[in-house]
């Protein structure tokens, strides 16, 4: 049986890469909005997943202030895919 | 990184809710759908009435409405900044579909022009009914594809309907395939 990604196997983490599944790019509020998570975790597990190489943190600034954009890297492309075949493993689906 | 644990069926729920959170901006489309059709429909029956009243040079209502329905078009997505927010893949493909619509709606304006109207507006409807079913597919909206429908059929009678009727014909195909289903568009959340 194939393991489970230790990066990706964390609630938030999760949410965050299956939000990037659906979404060309997303927007940080969108992403702390839609996992109703406080915004200094989403940040902190935003950081891992970009240390690993899942994702792309875009910064801007629109009026001012300041905007971040995430987008999926080929690489977290890669690693929900093996994620979500893992998972099928284990669920025996 | 945190060493928190859950589940394998947690983590298939996660996955599940967030897919299903990626609201596609129903009620975005639906200003769209509802100024052009509003805008369509209005130069349909203008025309109309400015012939049955033998008014010369009836065919200036085109231009011009839908002129004015380019710039508030432009004005609307100015103000939207919609490439400043996050954007699903259905989004994209529904941004690319209505922009690829502009092609066979050019060659039927040419063809309005140096063929026949009668010739050009059962392909109109046909385009704008084909573009409403795509729409209505990607963005999981029954009554967009209803009315798309609608409007091919409407479209296909119109090439038996005489003069000036066609217009009418038109009108009815905006008010089924864009203006009732932008209406109801407006109304569902997600």
């Amino acid at each position: 049986m194939k393991e489970l990604d230790p990066i990706l196997h964390s609630r938030l983490r999760l949410a965050i890469m299956s939000l990037l599944i659906t979404h060309e790019k997303i927007t940080f509020p969108d992403v702390v909005e839609k996992t109703e998570a406080s915004r200094g975790n989403v940040s902190v597990q935003i950081s891992n997943l970009e240390e690993a190489g899942y994702l792309e943190v875009t910064k801007s600034f629109e009026d001012k202030k300041p905007k971040t954009t995430l987008t999926i890297t080929q690489k977290g492309e890669e690693a929900m895919k093996n994620y979500t075949n893992a998972l099928k493993d284990y669920l025996d689906l | 990184m945190d060493q928190e644990k859950f589940s394998e069926k947690e983590a298939l729920n996660v996955i599940e809710e967030m897919v299903n959170s990626s609201r596609y901006k129903l009620k975005e489309e639906a200003k769209y759908f509802l100024l052009w059709g509003w805008m369509v429909f209005a130069a349909a029956i203008i025309q109309f009435i400015l012939i049955t009243v033998e008014v010369n040079n009836s065919w200036i209502v085109w231009p011009v409405m839908m002129g004015l329905a380019f710039v508030i078009y432009l004005i609307m997505v100015k103000n939207s900044k919609n490439d400043d927010r996050s954007s699903t893949y259905v989004d994209r493909i529904n941004r690319y579909l209505w922009l690829g619509f502009f092609g066979p709606l050019l060659i039927a304006i040419l063809t309005g022009i140096f063929v026949s109207w009668a010739a050009a507006y059962p392909f109109f409807m046909a385009i704008y009914g084909w573009s409403a079913i795509v729409s209505g597919g990607l963005l999981k909206f029954k009554p967009l594809v209803l009315g798309g429908i609608a409007s091919s059929i409407l479209g296909a009678a119109t090439i038996f309907v005489p003069g000036i009727y066609i217009l009418i014909m038109l009108a009815l195909a905006i008010l089924v395939g864009f203006i009732l289903p932008g209406h109801a568009l407006g109304k569902v959340e997600s």
